[in-house]
């Protein structure tokens, strides 16, 4: 029975798939037009940051932790480029700012492997450090940002480039966990035993951090295409989003399970939510309401479902 | 005695001592870097910032103690909205403090409650429950206010939020009867003593006949209505109202609480020792404030503080700085030629 392997592979994605299925049908049923390629296009270009930004938050969550600096670090990124891209250029701005986010990466994981400080608060202090470098940086929002917004709003085979960024994306993390998968969900479902049994967990979390602040620096560009200038708060309103498109994935905040395409499709129907909430014309004040209680709801019948069917397995 | 009394593990001791190193240390620093930093003036006004974070962080040590990854992202959001909807009730008179009181600390008692039922009845983590939660409650005082925050604080509660009795503060009393009654229902009451247990083995507890669901139920309803609470109590000192008066304390209150020593694994951990997290939380805050550093700086050094504290804490509170410890940083930092042994 190879289709009940493929299936338990991918229903812990479950949840954001059939969400975002639900939502667009919402949508078009809202707004009264088909849903056309355009339309994704322009929701994954919306949703491109917070989708790249789960990635590697979902990485960080599986390997048995969690990354609260994504957002000072894409803020970081997002300063750097603009500010160093009048005198460097573009492609040695962006250099930099990645480099950056990789050496803020790995001081969350020295920190939290050999300082013994639990992740939460770790990563809490580091996007404290990230953004106070970018507010320092640029006080005040401003800068523009013009090369490489045309590659990234344009299209490549009719699709935009966003979705071809995150299939590579997609595809690096399963070559990733081809490789390394054992010993990532190993170390994310029980440290101890994965210890035990020769896996290096200490090196497991320092690449998770590490891989985690480049993604978040990735995330971080991609904000600024779209944006085209300079914000040194605006990652902040992306760090709480992916962990909650990550649970709403299926993938569990205790580790050691699930995978990335599901979070990458409960970010997007995170962006989705606010897409809905905007057509429908109500008040911008209901937005984050709507959208939490989208995550709330979604999860209890996430929930309600799972428990329903595991019932049923055992009758 | 004292000690039997306040309970807690020998970690949570060792954490109070390097919290108290930590205090007097700050102090010194701040004395030598700031002039008038020691005056009693200075150090009453730090003590009475201190004490506004302590009140959402009770709730927060409360939950935190319950254990199975318990969080409440919640408080921030919750003092928002009860700051908001007190000021708009109370709108300066003093005989509206008591019914608008009551509504605000139902309100978070509310809030608290959805938290529950999401957590325990439906599984939800609760870090992505309380957050969700947050959001609602943003969201429900922006709606409550129409974006325009209005209304104020009356005279009692101004006293009590800026108010001295004696050259004491009242917040600073707030604060000392807070932290009194909540160690005692912590280590006196039945619930304080199942609570620990239910952080500390869940399953176990279940099998000890504790009635798990409604301890965690009244946690999350405690946090919420503490939060209300601190919310009241922020309008006292800020005496208009702000949309997001209480966000900052969303993150804070746990870093205070885990400063303070109290483990996020649960069951275990005391108030006193998040009072005293609050405490060198506002103490580093207030020295970086004072520098007079710009705004960038102050939230960078505030962190790159924050995160030295930690690791150093990290590192000798769990008593690992040891030979073994150096071993291994230095086995890892050398380059992977020892991977054979590894599974991929």
């Amino acid at each position: 029975m190879k289709w009940r392997g493929w299936l338990s592979r991918w229903v812990p994605g479950f949840p954001g798939i059939i969400l975002i299925v639900v939502l667009l049908t919402v949508n078009i049923i809202l707004s009264g037009t088909m849903i056309s390629l355009g339309s994704i296009n322009d929701l994954v270009q919306v949703g491109m940051p917070l989708a790249v930004a789960t990635l590697g938050q979902g990485l960080v969550i599986i390997q048995g932790g969690i990354d609260l600096s994504i957002g000072g670090i894409m803020s970081l990124a997002n300063v750097l480029i603009v500010v160093l891209l009048p005198t460097l250029g573009f492609w040695p701005a962006l250099l930099v700012a990645m480099a950056t986010s990789v050496v803020a990466g790995l001081i969350n994981g020295v920190v939290i492997v050999y300082g013994r400080v639990q992740p939460l608060v770790a990563t809490l202090a580091m996007s404290f450090v990230a953004s106070g470098v970018a507010l320092s940086l640029l006080p005040q929002p401003g800068g523009s940002v013009a090369t490489g917004v045309g590659v990234y709003m344009g299209t490549f085979l009719g699709f935009s480039t966003g979705i071809w960024v995150l299939v590579v994306l997609l595809l690096l993390w399963l070559v990733v966990k081809r490789f390394f998968g054992l010993a990532i969900y190993a170390t994310g479902g029980q440290e101890h035993a994965a210890q035990r049994n020769a896996v290096n967990v200490n090196r497991v979390h320092l690449w998770a951090y590490t891989l985690s602040g480049l993604i978040a620096g990735l995330a971080g560009l991609a904000v600024t295409l779209e944006i085209a200038s300079g914000d040194a708060s605006i990652g902040a309103s992306y760090v709480l989003p992916s962990v909650a498109a990550v649970v709403l994935g299926g993938t569990s905040l205790a580790g050691g399970s699930g995978g990335l395409v599901g979070p990458v499709m409960a970010a997007f129907a995170l962006t989705e939510v606010s897409n809905v909430v905007f057509s429908t014309g109500v008040s911008s004040y209901y937005q984050t309401i709507v959208s939490s209680a989208v995550v709330i709801l979604g999860l209890a019948v996430a929930n309600i479902v799972k428990r329903r069917s595991s019932l049923l397995r055992q009758s | 005695m004292v000690r039997s009394w306040l309970e807690g593990s020998r970690e949570t001791w060792r954490a109070v001592g390097f919290g108290l190193i930590l205090l007097i240390l700050l102090v010194v620093v701040g004395r030598l870097l700031i002039p008038g930093f020691s005056s009693v003036r200075n150090l009453m006004t730090i003590l009475t910032l201190a004490v506004l974070l302590f009140l959402p962080s009770i709730g927060q040590t409360f939950v935190i103690i319950s254990g199975g990854g318990g969080v409440d992202l919640s408080v921030g959001a919750i003092m928002s909205l009860a700051e908001v909807v007190a000021a708009q009730l109370i709108d300066g008179h003093n005989r509206a403090v008591l019914p608008a009181g009551v509504f605000v600390l139902a309100l978070g008692g509310l809030v608290g409650l959805i938290n529950a039922v999401g957590i325990w009845y439906l599984d939800i983590p609760p870090l992505v429950m309380t957050l969700g939660m947050a959001g609602i409650a943003d969201g429900a005082a922006l709606v409550y206010t129409n974006g325009v925050p209005g209304g104020a604080a009356s005279s009692v509660l101004q006293f009590i939020g800026t108010g001295s009795v004696v050259g004491v503060p009242v917040l600073i009393l707030v604060g000392v009867a807070a932290l009194i009654v909540s160690q005692l229902i912590l280590s006196r009451t039945g619930y304080g003593r199942m609570l620990r247990l239910v952080g500390t083995n869940r399953s176990s507890a279940q099998a000890a006949r504790i009635p798990v669901g409604a301890i965690i139920i009244a946690t999350y309803v405690l946090s919420g209505i503490i939060s209300a609470f601190a919310g009241m109590i922020l309008l006292g000192y800020t005496m208009t109202s702000y949309l997001d008066a209480g966000s900052q304390y969303q993150l804070t209150s746990i870093a205070a609480v885990v400063v303070g020593g109290t483990p996020l694994l649960g069951g275990d951990g005391g108030i006193g020792s998040t009072a005293l997290g609050a405490l060198v939380i506002t103490l580093i805050n207030s020295i970086v404030v004072s520098l007079h550093i710009g705004s960038g700086a102050q939230e960078l050094v505030d962190g790159a503080i924050l995160l030295l504290v930690l690791v150093v804490y990290g590192v000798f509170r769990s008593g690992s700085f040891s030979a073994q410890w150096i071993r291994g940083v230095w086995a890892s930092l050398r380059l992977p030629k020892t991977a054979k042994g590894e599974s991929p």
